[in-house]
């Protein structure tokens, strides 16, 4: 006899608020020279449906710098996932730089799916459907990194349902003729 | 003008898997000449079973020479259930490459090609 699918089954997994899916992602980008452009965005949406938890998000992170005369540009830029109590987890995480004499560029960019299964038929199928909203992000593409010094940066965190947590901590910072450094986290627990 | 004629390029993979079912796979190949380096790397790490699993596949590499550098890595980290069963499956990879202000044509004594009235 085929089992139900477990999102019908009586839900014990956080029925009292207890988290049972822990995810933290962000990164950080930092350009250095006389024009310099840092960018980022971390964006993380939540849900807990008592039988199942499910958090979907991506980060990107981009740093652009040009320097004339002696001085070199440099450029970094990284991501990063944690999770705990996943039970399904997907992570595609890309990565990229380039170093010239006079400008140099850098970039990361991860998503992830994380679901957290906590029916009391941990192995039966799970139903997920989500509409997930539109976010805007920060375009890396529309800075000018040929003027100035830029940083811009954005953080959302997005949990549903009940006893769930949700916190962001974001910082930009320029310097003039000097760097831009952004950094950004979300974390929620569902 | 200064001619910078050192190239060198280096990649490091590993991979490493914890379970009843495991399987590794790992590549490393770089090349580099007068004007060029580049490295490409790959690492592939497996593992399944009813018990604790781990998985770990990591690549990083270097290109030097040249005035320009640049580096991709790629990972993807896939951790799920079947049936009695967990998979996890880690793959990570890497391709790193410096380049220019070198003669390409130095290896074949053609260190000052004429190349005037061919085209």
């Amino acid at each position: 006899m085929p089992m139900p699918p477990s999102h019908t089954q009586p839900a014990h997994a956080a029925p009292g608020g207890t988290e049972s899916l822990v995810v933290a992602t962000g990164g950080s980008a930092t350009a250095g020279g006389t024009t310099t452009a840092a960018t980022g965005s971390v964006d993380v949406w939540a849900h807990h449906a008592g039988h199942a938890s499910i958090a979907i998000g991506d980060a990107s992170f981009q740093a652009e710098a040009g320097a004339t005369g002696s001085a070199t540009p440099t450029a970094a830029a990284t991501t990063f996932f944690n999770e705990s109590g996943a039970n399904v987890t997907v992570l595609l995480e890309s990565s990229g730089s380039t170093q010239g004499s006079t400008d140099a560029s850098a970039g990361s960019t991860l998503h992830f799916i994380a679901i957290a299964n906590g029916s009391s038929n941990p192995h039966g199928p799970v139903v997920i459907d989500v509409q997930l909203p539109f976010h805007s992000h920060p375009d890396a593409s529309a800075v000018d990194a040929s003027a100035g010094n830029y940083a811009q940066v954005a953080a959302t965190a997005d949990a549903h349902g009940t006893g769930t947590t949700a916190a962001t901590v974001s910082d930009a910072t320029t310097v003039e003729n000097q760097f831009s450094f952004v950094h950004a986290a979300s974390l929620v627990a569902v | 003008m200064s001619t910078v004629s050192s190239f060198s390029a280096g990649l490091a993979s590993t991979a490493l898997a914890t379970g009843s079912h495991t399987t590794t796979f790992t590549a490393a190949k770089t090349a580099a000449w007068s004007g060029t380096a580049v490295a490409y790397g790959d690492a592939v790490a497996a593992a399944q079973g009813a018990g604790a699993l781990q998985t770990s596949a990591a690549t990083d590499g270097f290109a030097f020479g040249g005035n320009t550098y640049s580096a991709h890595s790629l990972t993807w980290s896939v951790d799920y259930p079947s049936g009695s069963l967990h998979t996890s499956v880690d793959v990570s990879v890497t391709v790193a490459a410096s380049y220019g202000q070198g003669d390409p044509l130095s290896g074949y004594g053609l260190t000052s090609p004429l190349v005037h009235g061919l085209f």
